[in-house]
């Protein structure tokens, strides 16, 4: 699964602790709405319609199915802690550094 | 008035429901859809084409016809289409055409006889030949030429069928914009007519039960979206089949009373098939009814009745076996059927008393709808589409309408084992794609073959083989390293396109990819068609001049013989040239009567009769007055 992509952004939900917490209902409505503007029927002259239209689409498949969201949930969650943990590292880091020169 | 034209100035798009029985089409005009009614004010049109003597009758014309020329009639082309010979639909229907069917390397070909002539055409040629005249009826009704339409299929159609459905509109001089379904496109007659009350979406199962093949589908309609959520069917379940069975029944019944067998001879089958016909029509409103064919074999006359139990018991099986794709279609998507909102009928078969009742049972006695025209609503909904598509100017009410349509069968490749690799699942929202890597077994490999299946089976030999695909030109290298990547991509027609890229040596072009499906038209063959279908609607013009030659001459010369029959101021000498060229011009149209003569054939004799008449006339009143 790819990491990279926020599958929320993309069918334009909130992400983070609040996207997991959407309804299937929430996110299937915002699939019908975002496909209702990507489809390529709807950009007969965009050359990208394709293109983003699968995107939307897999993002989609990816959240409408039970198994696959939680382990993305659970993916993205753990990333964004390491995220945080890294970031408490570097602030630690720096509020060390300086105390250091203070001393 | 004004007509709205869409963006490229190519005229108004049309849909166009191609049945298995009956055909239909509609078009967007001034905010709304109109289905158009044929020359004989019909707004149906029976899929059917014959061939005669004196020129080719698509419609109507053809199925009236059909008791005097069971031969050379052609019906059911959409049970032909996109299938090989040697399945087993087709052994099974052609032992109950009349019409002659022949295998050329596999694919069935139609034989009849044309203007003294045998000729053969393949299923899309025909189908072609119902476009053309659903286009023309519309093309009289709009005034305009039209080029565009969207045509409809089952939603079981498979990959075949559908390339050979899109062909026959290229062989019908037509731009074929999209290939939708056929419950897909009665979803959205149903969703314009509840439009404002799906807010909050709705579930909806279309029960599509037609002439020839059965669809269910089962759709989320929210906010204009029509998102397809699992489909199942037949493509080879409809009314044709329980007319079968009563012809079946009555046949028997004839053996038994008369003991004559009539199951060879095409003409009396055929009569008591339009009864039969009838028959069940009229069985979805009254209990009993009966059937009174004169003289139907050797002299004997057919009387007898049947009830509406009788017709149920022979076709209990069909009935109960439409039930079965209801299950699965509920089933692939997850759905329990107490979440279902309207169960929508469409198709002539869902008349039948026995289909609703079995139908509501399923669904605990919910209230069927029933509110959207079972024969029109594919066409409907194809015309919507049509005028989405076209881009036309008033079609506010409809341009937030969106069809997320799905494929209806899973698509694979067969490993090594021999079993069905799926690379696109059915019930896939189209347009799709997918990527495969593939890569060489052997080292210098410069070709990989791989067969493409479709179908749900584990073992891929046991689904239909769309084709095999060839990969040449792959570089040279140890085996495993080159990296090919196969694009599996289903258009919004379902129609499956493969390409294929080498991604270690970043050239997408080196690579080729060959079909050797023999099934399928090539290009060459088509446009071959393409120009037989001109030449035979030019042909088609021309015997419509030619017989109203003839029927001026016809008028002409009975109109001479009336008249001087009536006449006493005549001299003898006179009377007796008129009667002998009038004599001779009706025995000359006798001896012609199956053969259309040319044009100038036609207007000689006339001139000659011409010539003879109207001089004694002239003399005749001049003496006179």
């Amino acid at each position: 699964m790819d990491l990279k992509v926020d599958h929320y952004k993309v069918l334009g939900l909130p992400s983070g602790e609040e996207g997991t917490k959407l309804t299937q209902t929430e996110i299937s409505k915002a699939y019908r709405a975002k496909a209702l503007d990507l489809h390529p029927d709807k950009r007969p002259d965009d050359p990208d319609a394709d293109a983003n239209f699968q995107r939307l689409k897999s993002s989609y498949e990816i959240l409408k199915d039970r198994n696959a969201r939680r382990l993305f949930d659970t993916s993205r969650r753990a990333k964004r802690e390491e995220q945080h943990h890294q970031n408490r590292l570097h602030w630690q880091h720096n509020n060390a550094a300086e105390r250091g020169r203070k001393l | 008035m004004s007509i709205a034209f869409d963006a490229k100035g190519e005229g108004l798009a049309i849909g166009i429901d191609l049945g298995t029985t009956y055909s239909c089409v509609g078009v967007w005009q001034h905010g709304r859809v109109e289905i158009i009614a044929n020359d004989q004010g019909n707004r149906t049109t029976p899929s059917y084409v014959a061939f005669t003597n004196n020129g080719r009758l698509i419609g109507d014309a053809a199925k009236n016809q059909v008791s005097m020329n069971p031969i050379n009639t052609v019906f059911d082309a959409k049970r032909l289409i996109g299938r090989k010979f040697s399945d087993a639909s087709v052994r099974n229907d052609m032992k109950l055409w009349p019409f002659k069917v022949r295998g050329v390397g596999d694919k069935p070909m139609i034989m009849v006889n044309y203007n003294n002539v045998e000729k053969k055409f393949a299923a899309e040629e025909i189908s072609s030949m119902v476009l053309i005249k659903m286009r023309e009826i519309a093309e009289a009704y709009i005034g305009s030429v039209v080029k565009n339409a969207v045509v409809t299929v089952p939603a079981h159609f498979n990959d075949l069928q559908r390339q050979a459905t899109k062909n026959a509109g290229v062989i019908a001089g037509m731009n074929v914009m999209r290939i939708i379904n056929e419950p897909t496109a009665a979803a959205i007659a149903y969703g314009l007519d509840k439009k404002g009350s799906t807010v909050g979406g709705k579930n909806v199962l279309i029960f599509d039960f037609g002439g020839g093949t059965f669809d269910v589908s089962l759709l989320k309609i929210e906010e204009g979206v029509f998102e397809v959520k699992a489909t199942a069917g037949d493509t080879h379940l409809g009314g044709e089949d329980f007319d079968n069975r009563m012809l079946d029944h009555f046949v028997q019944e004839f053996k038994r009373k008369h003991e004559k067998d009539i199951s060879n001879n095409p003409k009396a089958l055929r009569r008591l098939r339009t009864s039969c016909e009838r028959a069940k029509r009229t069985l979805s409103s009254t209990a009993q009814t009966t059937i009174e064919i004169d003289s139907l074999f050797e002299g004997t006359d057919f009387y007898t009745t049947i009830t509406r139990a009788r017709f149920e018991e022979l076709n209990m099986d069909h009935f109960t076996k439409c039930m079965e794709p209801v299950e699965k279609c509920l089933r692939d998507a997850k759905m329990d059927k107490s979440i279902i909102h309207d169960v929508v009928l469409v198709g002539g078969s869902t008349r039948i008393p026995k289909v609703q009742q079995l139908l509501q049972d399923f669904f605990n006695g919910k209230e069927l709808c029933k509110s959207i025209n079972p024969d029109e609503a594919v066409a409907y909904g194809a015309a919507v589409q049509a005028a989405i598509l076209g881009g036309e100017g008033d079609i506010d009410k409809v341009q937030d309408l969106l069809l997320l349509d799905v494929t209806p069968l899973s698509l694979g490749i067969e490993n090594f084992k021999g079993q069905m690799k799926v690379v696109v699942p059915r019930n896939t929202t189209i347009p799709t794609k997918k990527l495969r890597l593939f890569t060489t077994v052997e080292s210098a490999q410069t070709c990989i073959k791989f067969p493409v299946y479709e179908g749900e089976r584990t073992i891929a030999k046991e689904n239909r083989l769309l084709g095999t695909f060839k990969l040449k030109g792959i570089g040279i290298a140890e085996k495993g390293v080159p990296e090919v990547y196969v694009c599996f991509e289903i258009d919004a027609n379902g129609i499956l396109i493969v390409s294929a890229e080498e991604k270690s040596t970043g050239k997408k072009s080196k690579i080729t990819l060959t079909n050797n499906c023999k099934r399928m038209l090539c290009n060459e063959e088509i446009k071959k068609m393409v120009k037989e279908a001109e030449k035979y609607k030019s042909e088609d013009e021309e015997n419509k001049k030619k017989l109203e030659a003839k029927l001026v001459l016809f008028d002409y010369a009975y109109n001479m013989k009336d008249t001087v029959s009536n006449l006493s101021k005549l001299n003898r000498a006179d009377k007796k040239k008129i009667v002998d060229a009038v004599a001779k011009t009706i025995r000359w149209l006798d001896e012609n009567e199956n053969r259309l003569a040319e044009c100038e054939e036609y207007k000689d004799k006339m001139t000659k009769l011409e010539n003879i008449c109207i001089p004694i006339f002239t003399e005749m009143y001049k003496g006179a007055s």
